[in-house]
């Protein structure tokens, strides 16, 4: 993987030379802060060298947006992810915070699981968790959840699909 | 991707099967049905191929690590500010597909970390000199400084040949404690809810987050959790075999033994509860898990079904 030719590296140093003010100006308008703008403008380029055949891009500064937007995304989602594991570690009676190695390792793992599920209400993805991590059964989640039996399979039925749809995305 | 996308009734359907075939209650006939169906349209075998790998996903280790109704709320928190940029970044972006950035936005390694991915060993040389072999899905992170060489194993398992430094303490790091190189090679797995340690030269001594502390010697294997030492035994000398390439057996549960064989195999292998403890000894290649079925299925009164090639069932003939 990687821009390893000395042409596709050439091509995006192009890129970065017409469009990187450009998208630092519209990063900036979007997040209100300088600092950060700089910083995902310049890890948007780093994704696109990473690109396999960087000559087949048509339209950079739709790509680059595209990019920049979904690292704007992540970063925040992160921001809530953590946030919310925080929140739940305050219930605990003896909570072991983890480091921040461990936590590093931890929000990245939720953060892939959270884009997997995304879109899907709260009780399929309890359903399909219930399921996937704990191996209870459909009559067992029905209960636990207080829904019919034929539900718990609809909600089933639901995650899956929305686990097909993830996978074609990669 | 093809350029004809299944439709959405297709997707319905490979849904419905995968709830049918997950519910652990589906009968023979309905089995057979449902190979029948998919050997029906090659579009069909993919959609529901690619679910099966959506699903397996899920089940991360460290997913496991954190209290369900934790996990649950933390993937519930809302997402506020999305709107907000949706409007404010609002370039068109309709001819980029979605495809193809999924594959490349976060998905890059992180640096300082070691990772292996399904059906992959690795051996590394360190920056100190020490050698350290990784079993396939396993996660390592290196932190070496001028007082201590520390390694800190996230999952999966590993081998290391420790390069002496008498200045610098070699440290491997599990969730459930410390074990500090007195000697030179062990070997370290991080079980779900415990580590295991075997020693193959000199001594390693352990000291378990609790506090409970053991020193371990050469041929022998420890298991240990937060608190104390749960097993201390003579190795049978068969659990670095996977170093090269191989999963060697001395009368283990056949439900064990697919535990191993996981980590060499991309998605899902149902074994079913009435052969799970089924016992077993042998010598099989951890690199051709098509192989080693059928070994099993030779040698123990099982029959190995393939409902598609990510998604195996061992069951009693």
């Amino acid at each position: 993987m990687g821009a390893d030719s000395k042409s596709d590296f050439a091509l995006v140093a192009q890129m970065f030379k017409s469009d990187y003010s450009w998208l630092c100006g519209s990063v900036r308008r979007a997040l209100g802060c300088p600092h950060g703008a700089q910083d995902i403008a310049s890890e948007t380029f780093l994704r696109v060298l990473a690109l396999p055949d960087p000559s087949s891009i048509r339209e950079p500064r739709a790509l680059l947006t595209t990019i920049a937007r979904r690292l704007i995304y992540d970063g925040w989602r992160r921001q809530d992810l953590e946030r919310a594991y925080l929140e739940t570690l305050a219930w605990m009676p003896d909570a072991v915070y983890p480091s921040p190695e461990e936590r590093e390792v931890l929000i990245e793992t939720l953060l892939q699981v959270d884009r997997l599920l995304e879109g899907l209400s709260s009780r399929v993805k309890a359903a399909f968790l219930y399921h996937q991590l704990d191996g209870l059964s459909y009559a067992q989640i029905a209960e636990r959840l207080e829904v019919s039996t034929s539900r718990v399979q609809q909600y089933m039925a639901d995650a899956f699909k929305r686990c097909y749809l993830a996978m074609a995305e990669v | 991707m093809s350029t004809s996308r299944p439709n959405e009734a297709l997707i319905d359907e490979a849904a419905l099967w995968m709830v049918r075939l997950q519910s652990g209650e589906a009968s023979p006939q309905e089995l057979q049905a449902f190979a029948d169906w998919r050997a029906g349209d090659a579009r069909r075998a993919e959609v529901f191929d690619r679910m099966s790998m959506g699903a397996q996903a899920m089940r991360a280790g460290e997913l496991r690590l954190i209290p369900r109704d934790n996990l649950l709320h933390t993937l519930n928190a809302p997402s506020g500010r999305r709107r907000f940029l949706g409007t404010s970044l609002g370039l068109g972006v309709g001819a980029i597909g979605l495809s193809l950035l999924a594959r490349y936005v976060g998905w890059l390694p992180n640096p300082g970390y070691l990772s292996t991915g399904t059906d992959e060993r690795r051996q590394l040389t360190l920056i100190d000199g020490s050698t350290l072999i990784l079993n396939a899905r396993s996660l390592v992170e290196t932190r070496f400084d001028g007082n201590q060489r520390l390694l800190l194993l996230r999952r999966g398992e590993l081998l290391v040949d420790v390069f002496k430094d008498a200045g610098r303490p070699f440290i491997v790091q599990t969730a459930e404690g410390r074990m500090r190189a007195l000697g030179t090679r062990f070997l370290v797995r991080q079980e779900d809810d415990a580590t295991r340690l075997v020693v193959l030269h000199s001594q390693v001594e352990i000291a378990t987050a609790g506090g409970a502390r053991q020193v371990v010697s050469a041929g022998q294997g420890a298991r240990f959790d937060a608190g104390r030492i749960l097993e201390l035994a003579a190795s049978d000398g068969t659990e670095s075999a996977w170093t090269k390439g191989k999963l060697e057996v001395h009368d283990r549960p056949l439900g064990e033994v697919i535990e191993s064989l996981r980590a060499y195999r991309r998605g899902i292998i149902r074994v079913a509860p009435e052969v799970a403890h089924l016992r077993l000894s042998g010598i099989y290649p951890l690199d051709d898990t098509d192989s080693t079925l059928q070994l099993l299925q030779r040698s123990l009164p099982i029959k190995v079904a393939y409902y598609s090639p990510y998604w195996v069932g061992i069951e009693p003939l």
